[in-house]
């Protein structure tokens, strides 16, 4: 089982990679990619289960990252969680336009995270 | 937090690794890394397993992480390095750790003030505040009193974990008679309580706490209450950042507290207001009743009235009542003030008029005078009283009212006290006669003080041409004029002569 990491800022990939840690016990390897580009090549790459894909970007930003693997590549069975800024509606309604799965807002609430990565992965809560 | 590994130090996901792998490939033959089981992480596997080989710990706090194995300079250096690497990887996870615990709160606090934002009910908000303070606060006790008024001692609103304390008693610090409650609220400064042993503001009884933290509620510039926490866990302490995240969510907690009182202000209002419409009704449907009653059929005369109150109920009245010689006996007046108690004023007039056993009408306002003063009311009452036997002779006495109107002339009358103003008063008597053609009209001051939407008055000067017209129509006229007092109108014709 995969979870793909991708975000620009490293501390924010550090944050989400260390809130994960505790799967990694349970045969989840945890990957990263610090643009929209790379994150296209590891999704086609590696396959992951899960994406936790930063939505401001550059290089390809989160909305074209996410309308490329839903739509143009079909992998319908990855699942997308967008990260966005608090309170942006139109993200919402644009990530729903792109097929995201989930979106969550930043500051992310870290046990709500590791939830969602449970539930997707079907790990034990 | 989890301790640092060498096998993470050491993967490609590591910040350190990169540094490391800078100088692996210079690595000496036979040096070695292995995590602290045993596991060969780097190197020569053989070089581990003859265990003739030196082995330079690596460590992190008291903690070995693994060894550097050979015995070149190079093992120590690496061990060095290897060591720094995890330090700084602690450090890091420190403050990752810090950042993750405080986007909690956030969202807890996001999450508090979601819950807290529909509820108008003090007890629930606290109920609601304190279940999440718990969330974020270590606590075993907690409570949240609340002042309903500056001068209102305070009462709990919500409290959380085992109210009683050691041995059974009340935890007194949680409760209105707590000192060290007292006393945030007196400074308005949040405190905390790490030695409850040596702190005079604890009782002796709640020593089984080991820790205190208070916050006031403000809102705004007042006080609505206190939002106190207490931890009995051995070696239970709050700190600043405690503190800090407790005022946040006393902030909140007190905005919603201050809706709740507010709320319940404007509830017992609309209550209280609605409760009051109804006694208006009610009022209103009664003295309906009491004037429907009040013009008895006289043989030989023709009565026509009309009232319109100005609202729900008015200060206007009349009573027309037969004489046992067949005259009639009229009186219209209008009670100062209003609302219910003018309405009660009116149904006691009518009452003493019904009782009234003469039928001279300077007697009956005499009486009327008497009753009012006797019941020492405040306001006075005007009224007009008219005597017509069946040949159309008249007398007529006033009390500080509009004199009457006959076939359009105004009936000069001398001028009095207006009743209840006071006592032992006299009624000069004004006489006449009343033609079969002529008609007496006796109305309110609501009609000649109509006023239009530009302020113009109705005014005296086209009473006498209005009073030619039927009762309906005068009243109506003042109606449409615009009416800003209650309008009554008696007309009385004889219609034979004996």
């Amino acid at each position: 089982m995969k979870i793909l990491i991708v975000d620009d800022e490293p501390h924010l990939r550090t944050l989400i990679q260390q809130t994960l840690e505790e799967l990694e016990d349970e045969g989840v390897d945890l990957i990263t990619a610090t643009n929209g580009e790379e994150a296209l090549e590891s999704i086609q790459q590696e396959q992951p289960n899960l994406v936790f894909l930063d939505v401001m970007m550059p290089k390809k930003n989160g909305f074209d990252v996410c309308n490329a693997v839903k739509n143009e590549l079909g992998l319908k069975n990855v699942h997308i969680v967008l990260l966005t800024a608090k309170g942006q509606e139109f993200d919402r309604h644009r990530g729903h336009e792109v097929g995201a799965d989930m979106y969550m807002t930043k500051p992310f609430d870290p046990d709500a995270l590791v939830a969602k990565a449970r539930s997707v992965l079907g790990l034990p809560a | 937090m989890t301790a640092p590994t060498l096998k993470a130090l050491l993967s490609s996901r590591s910040g350190g690794a990169s540094v490391f792998n800078a100088i692996r490939q210079h690595l000496a033959p036979g040096i070695c890394i292995v995590d602290a089981s045993g596991r060969v992480l780097v190197g020569d596997a053989s070089a581990a397993v003859s265990g003739e080989q030196e082995r330079t710990a690596i460590t992190h706090d008291t903690s070995t992480l693994g060894y550097v194995i050979g015995s070149s300079n190079q093992a120590s250096a690496i061990a060095l390095l290897l060591k720094h690497l995890a330090d700084r990887d602690s450090e890091n996870r420190a403050l990752a750790s810090e950042v993750l615990h405080l986007y909690r709160e956030i969202h807890l606090i996001e999450e508090l003030s979601e819950q807290l934002a529909p509820l108008l009910n003090v007890e629930a908000v606290a109920h609601s505040a304190l279940e999440q303070a718990q969330k974020m606060i270590s606590a075993t006790y907690g409570s949240i009193m609340v002042l309903e008024r500056a001068d209102s001692p305070l009462s709990i609103a919500a409290s959380v974990g085992n109210h009683s304390g050691p041995g059974g008693a009340e935890i007194a610090s949680l409760g209105p008679g707590s000192v060290f409650a007292k006393s945030i609220l007196e400074r308005g400064i949040g405190e905390i309580i790490n030695d409850c042993v040596s702190d005079s503001r604890v009782p002796f009884s709640d020593r089984g706490i080991k820790a205190l933290i208070c916050a006031p509620l403000r809102a705004g510039q007042r006080t609505v209450g206190v939002i106190t926490l207490g931890d009995s866990a051995e070696n239970a302490s709050y700190s600043a950042a405690d503190l800090k995240l407790l005022n946040t969510i006393a902030l909140q907690t007190a905005a919603a507290i201050e809706n709740s009182f507010l709320c319940a202000e404007m509830v017992e209002t609309a209550r209280e207001r609605a409760a009051y419409a109804a006694e208006l009704q009610a009022a209103s449907s009664v003295q309906q009743l009491l004037l429907a009653s009040t013009s008895r059929p006289t043989p030989g005369f023709r009565v026509d009235s009309v009232y319109l109150p100005a609202s729900e109920v008015g200060g206007d009245f009349f009573f027309v009542s037969p004489a046992p010689d067949g005259s009639l006996t009229a009186i219209l007046g209008d009670v100062s003030g209003k609302g219910l108690t003018a309405a009660m004023r009116v149904a006691m007039i009518l009452g003493a008029v019904r009782r009234e056993n003469s039928y001279d009408p300077g007697e009956i306002l005499c009486s009327l005078n008497d009753v009012l003063i006797a019941q020492g009311q405040l306001g006075f009452t005007t009224a007009c009283c008219i005597r017509i036997a069946l040949d159309g002779q008249f007398t007529l006495a006033n009390a500080g009212h509009i004199s009457p109107y006959i076939s359009g002339q105004e009936l000069a009358t001398p001028p009095s006290l207006p009743l209840g103003v006071a006592a032992n008063q006299s009624y000069e008597l004004v006489r006449g006669t009343l033609s079969p053609s002529e008609r007496i009209v006796l109305l309110s001051d609501g009609v000649p003080e109509a006023r239009s939407e530009n302020g113009e008055l109705y005014g005296f000067d086209r009473l006498g041409d209005l009073t030619k017209r039927p009762a309906s129509e005068i009243a109506e006229e003042a109606r449409m004029f615009g009416q800003e007092d209650d309008v009554s109108v008696l007309a009385i014709t004889i219609s034979e002569l004996s």
